[in-house]
């Protein structure tokens, strides 16, 4: 149940940053959008709500920040213990 | 030839030190999450889809780099030492005094004239594609790991 719901809440993440990342790409150029892409989706948050009333996207921002703080508030609730430090990768490819 | 200098991001943030501290305090909590063990910014590509994207890997190897583990750091990701220096400035950017803020504002026109962070996000991508295409499934490995 629980991993189905984060598996929802993972997509529908997933969909919003893409709709924001699109606007990114759009309205500031090719370096902003692939900034959003390699931080995993925080500067295209950050930019996302410093452009929000500009571009008309603040539901969107508010519906995309929510399902992060789900997904922040279910990982450290049930998945804390499955994300141990790990010094040094130990099973690497040469 | 490349327009989006005009907009170079790492200049807008040296010049915004607002920015700069939003910045910065997103990545000391990514890392400091990380470092106590909880589970911090769920990368939404990796979750729902499964595979990486190029930035996955570089808490860790941050983390790694800043507690001296250099090899370990590189495995997980080669831009770690680019990566902490780009932090440092923008740290710098937010917190140094406003005298010190000429010396940041000089780093801007670089960024500007030769477009050098088109260049290492073009070389991110293609060291993300390599890793994904002839290391796919250690790749994978190490970064759900």
């Amino acid at each position: 149940m629980l991993g189905i719901l984060a598996m929802l809440v993972g997509i529908g993440s997933l969909i919003c940053f893409i709709m924001v990342l699109i606007k990114q790409f759009q309205n500031a150029g090719a370096v902003h959008g692939i900034i959003g892409i390699i931080t995993c989706g925080i500067w295209t948050l950050i930019w996302g709500w410093m452009n929000a009333d500009k571009l008309g996207i603040k539901n969107i921002m508010m519906i995309w920040t929510a399902l992060i703080l789900i997904n922040l508030v279910l990982n450290f609730a049930f998945g804390a213990s499955m994300v141990p430090y790990t010094a040094a990768p130990t099973n690497l490819a040469p | 030839m490349w327009p989006q200098f005009a907009s170079a991001p790492i200049s807008s943030i040296l010049l915004d030190r607002k920015l700069a501290l939003i910045f910065l305090g997103f990545a000391v909590l990514l890392l400091g999450l990380f470092g106590m063990g909880i589970p911090g910014w769920p990368c939404p590509i990796l979750q729902s889809l499964g595979i990486p994207c190029p930035g996955c890997g570089l808490t860790r190897a941050t983390f790694l780099l800043i507690r001296g583990h250099v090899h370990a750091s590189l495995t997980y990701h080669a831009f770690a030492p680019i990566f902490l220096l780009g932090l440092a400035v923008v740290g710098a950017a937010g917190l140094l005094p406003d005298i010190a803020r000429p010396f940041l504002e000089k780093l801007v026109t670089p960024e500007r004239r030769t477009g050098i962070l088109f260049i290492l996000l073009t070389v991110l991508i293609l060291y993300w594609l390599a890793r994904l295409l002839f290391l796919h499934s250690s790749f994978v490995q190490l970064i759900r790991s």
